[in-house]
């Protein structure tokens, strides 16, 4: 009764799954279907940072310098609204040196008079926000400037994500080739080829799934491309250039060095409590490792009496 | 009153008991409450719910000390508490990785149910109870999540808000009453507070009726034979009581892991973007406890009928009791159905993955395909198997199973 029961039902899923297979094939011809999602963008570079891991901490020199890649070219365009200047002082810095770090900056608030005066700023307020509001900070910049405390966390693989994108600026825009033409129109492309007429920039070829037509993506006025930022174009040109930071330690600041100090300038923002944290968490998984052996021995203890 | 009270006993736990009989209904339920002796690990995972719940609770109310629940402010306090209150980044990760762990705990818990028959008769409200606070559980889960009040907070609570709208003739009204408005806004979060502190304490209520269901009939056990001799048993105390204490020190270090080295791997980093209505994020997906129920809502192309399976794909799990119609329970001594569960089981996390995934191309082929053969098990193999199978020999009492270890 059993292998015929069996039998039945396998024949009758087996059946199920063919039909289902035929209709799905057909509906393409019966040709092979096109891809499902295209190339968005690169996959980011894989980097070493010195807080991976459960013994991961942030490296407190290269996050001093990340502040002033902020400070001196970020902050003109992206806030930091999490973050306080009390807060840098996870970064190594003294009370004293955050003081004077946010005196240099002034603040508006109401005076007892009811009029705006200002006033220096004081270790307890938050880092100034470049713009008065949203609007403000679009008008000028074509698409919103996202603020930075979060950035890390805010987008998958978030470290590698923004160390790839700082440093992907200096990649040439791909060329392709016009591999098949129709009424006019291009409608399938390959890799560029020695035709140089026929070349087109792209940074992205878009697929269409029912006509098998391609359409190349140009670069619009005021974007700028960059193969790790999804869509591969985007309304910020590159921030850093060689030597743009004078670093106060004497360390040679080159794009690749600015995009690394300034990425953990960002962890720190994103995750202030991380280095309390992993400490803790060993602290607590060795004490819940000894607690679960002594209940594991308890517990075999106990069932040796059961018959 | 159910006959006279046992004479006061001497102390103040006998005073106290005699007035209020806490003390003799804890020792009943949990120390002299006679167990079947064979239960395995899969019995584990109700204390560890319940322990879930109760985690869940202690910080959800610490939380909501320092959570302001306007869409002004939200997203700021629970940076807030991550920052600036005391362990703060310790309740918000606890409570956050707690609502993952919840679910992986009651959804083997479930699992175990299907496997060992425990929903069979004399236990089917017990079963529906279970079901309940599924249910309460994944609507508490939703408007928690809508509260940091992130990028897929809001968008996810368009997508299932929108659930609401497809009832036809009053589903626009239904929605905008839900909705305190016309779009999600500021009287959605905070009536999704209200409601997020009120539905655990709901939750809780069903849990005390569903240990009562456990109770009257006691525990099933693998072999699915019922008790039929004291011999058979053992008091919960010390054996299940220490045996459930050990199951806690493993699920605290997985769960500790999580908290304290990848506190958002289960996460979506779109959340940590403050919820901006005229952004769409690139895919809108909710936490991974709801993919297999988002793929089944998906697969089909229609959406009051993608709302109506969605919903019937977990509804259908009351009438198990009635689907199934074996009369033996434990899949131990089913070898055809036992080979269907499996398959069951894969789906359901094939379903999973196809609720991550984009719904284009071969993704929907293979999610329609799954949320059929979700529904097929269920109202095709379990009854057409349990009917026509030969099972094992069952064994005469369940103390034959029994290896002394």
């Amino acid at each position: 009764m059993n292998k015929k029961l069996l039998s039945v039902l396998v024949v009758l899923l087996g059946g199920f799954a063919f039909i289902a297979a035929a209709l799905y094939w057909g509906q393409f011809g019966f040709k092979a279907p096109d891809s499902v999602s295209h190339e968005y963008k690169e996959a980011n570079k894989q980097m070493q940072w010195s807080f991976d891991g459960i013994f991961g901490t942030v490296d407190k020199q290269s996050a001093q310098r990340g502040y002033k890649v902020y400070k001196e070219v970020c902050a003109s365009c992206h806030s930091m609204d999490q973050i306080a200047f009390r807060n840098l002082q996870g970064l190594g810095l003294t009370a004293a040196q955050i003081k004077a770090l946010a005196a240099e900056y002034t603040v508006e608030e109401i005076g007892d008079d009811g009029e705006m005066v200002d006033r220096a700023a004081l270790p307890s307020d938050k880092l100034p926000n470049p713009y008065p509001n949203t609007q403000a900070a679009i008008a000028a910049n074509g698409a919103y400037p996202p603020d930075l405390s979060l950035m890390v966390k805010a987008r998958p693989d978030g470290a590698n994500y923004l160390y790839s994108l700082l440093t992907g600026y200096n990649m040439p825009i791909p060329q392709y080739n016009c591999a098949k033409a129709k009424d006019g129109k291009c409608i399938k492309f390959a890799k560029a080829g020695n035709n140089s007429a026929n070349n087109f920039e792209c940074i992205d070829i878009t697929h269409d799934k029912k006509t098998y037509e391609e359409t190349c993506v140009e670069l619009s006025e005021g974007t700028y491309y960059n193969p790790y930022f999804p869509g591969r174009a985007l309304k910020m040109r590159a921030p850093v250039l060689d030597g743009q930071v004078d670093y106060d330690d004497g360390t040679e600041a080159s794009v690749e060095q600015m995009a690394k100090d300034v990425t953990n300038f960002l962890q720190y923002t994103a995750e202030p409590e991380m280095e309390e944290r992993k400490r803790m968490g060993l602290k607590v998984i060795i004490f819940l490792t000894i607690m679960t052996i002594f209940f594991y021995f308890a517990k075999r203890n106990a069932w040796r009496r059961v018959e | 009153m159910a006959g006279a009270p046992k004479p006061q006993q001497p102390g103040i736990i006998g005073w106290l008991d005699y007035r209020l009989p806490i003390f003799s209904t804890m020792k009943e339920s949990l120390v002299d409450y006679m167990t079947p002796k064979n239960l395995n690990y899969f019995w584990n995972f109700g204390s560890i719910s319940g322990i879930c719940l109760v985690i869940q609770i202690l910080t959800g109310i610490l939380l909501a000390m320092h959570y302001t629940p306007h869409v002004d402010h939200a997203f700021n306090s629970v940076e807030h508490i991550m920052r600036d209150v005391n362990y703060g980044w310790l309740l918000r990760y606890t409570h956050a990785v707690g609502a993952s762990m919840f679910f992986i705990v009651v959804y083997i818990h479930v699992f175990r149910g299907l496997y060992y028959g425990s929903y069979k008769s004399p236990r089917e409200v017990l079963w529906a109870l279970g079901v309940l606070i599924l249910l309460t559980m994944m609507a508490t889960a939703f408007m928690g999540y809508v509260l940091p009040n992130g990028q897929m907070s809001l968008w996810g609570a368009q997508v299932i808000t929108n659930f609401f709208g497809v009832i036809p003739v009053v589903g626009d009204s239904v929605l905008e009453w839900i909705r305190g408005g016309h779009s999600i806004n500021n009287a959605t979060l905070n009536r999704f507070f209200a409601l997020h502190y009120l539905l655990p304490f709901i939750i809780m209520g069903i849990v005390i009726l569903h240990l009562v269901a456990l109770h009257t009939h006691g525990s099933n056990n693998p072999t699915g034979v019922d008790v039929k001799t004291k011999k058979d048993t053992i008091p919960f105390h010390p054996y299940y009581t220490l045996k459930d204490c050990f199951g806690f020190g493993i699920f605290f270090i997985v769960f500790a892991y999580f908290i304290f080295y990848e506190p958002n791997y289960l996460g979506h980093a779109d959340n940590y973007i403050p919820a901006n209505p005229l952004v769409t994020p690139a895919h809108i997906v909710p936490e991974w406890y709801f993919l297999p129920f988002y793929a089944i809502l998906r697969a089909v192309p229609d959406p009051l009928l993608g709302v109506i399976a969605m919903f019937s794909s977990i509804v259908i799990l009351f009438f198990l009791p009635w689907l199934d119609k074996s009369p033996v329970r434990s899949s131990s001594y089913r070898p055809v159905y036992r080979v269907f569960f499996w398959i069951f089981a894969a789906n359901a996390v094939l379903l999973g993955f196809i609720g991550a995934a984009p719904a284009e191309g071969i993704y929907v082929w293979i999610g329609r395909l799954a949320t059929l053969y979700y529904f097929f098990h269920f109202l095709v193999i379990m009854p057409v198997v349990g009917k026509l199978e030969t099972p094992r020999k069952l064994p005469a009492n369940l103390s034959e199973t029994y290896k002394k270890h």
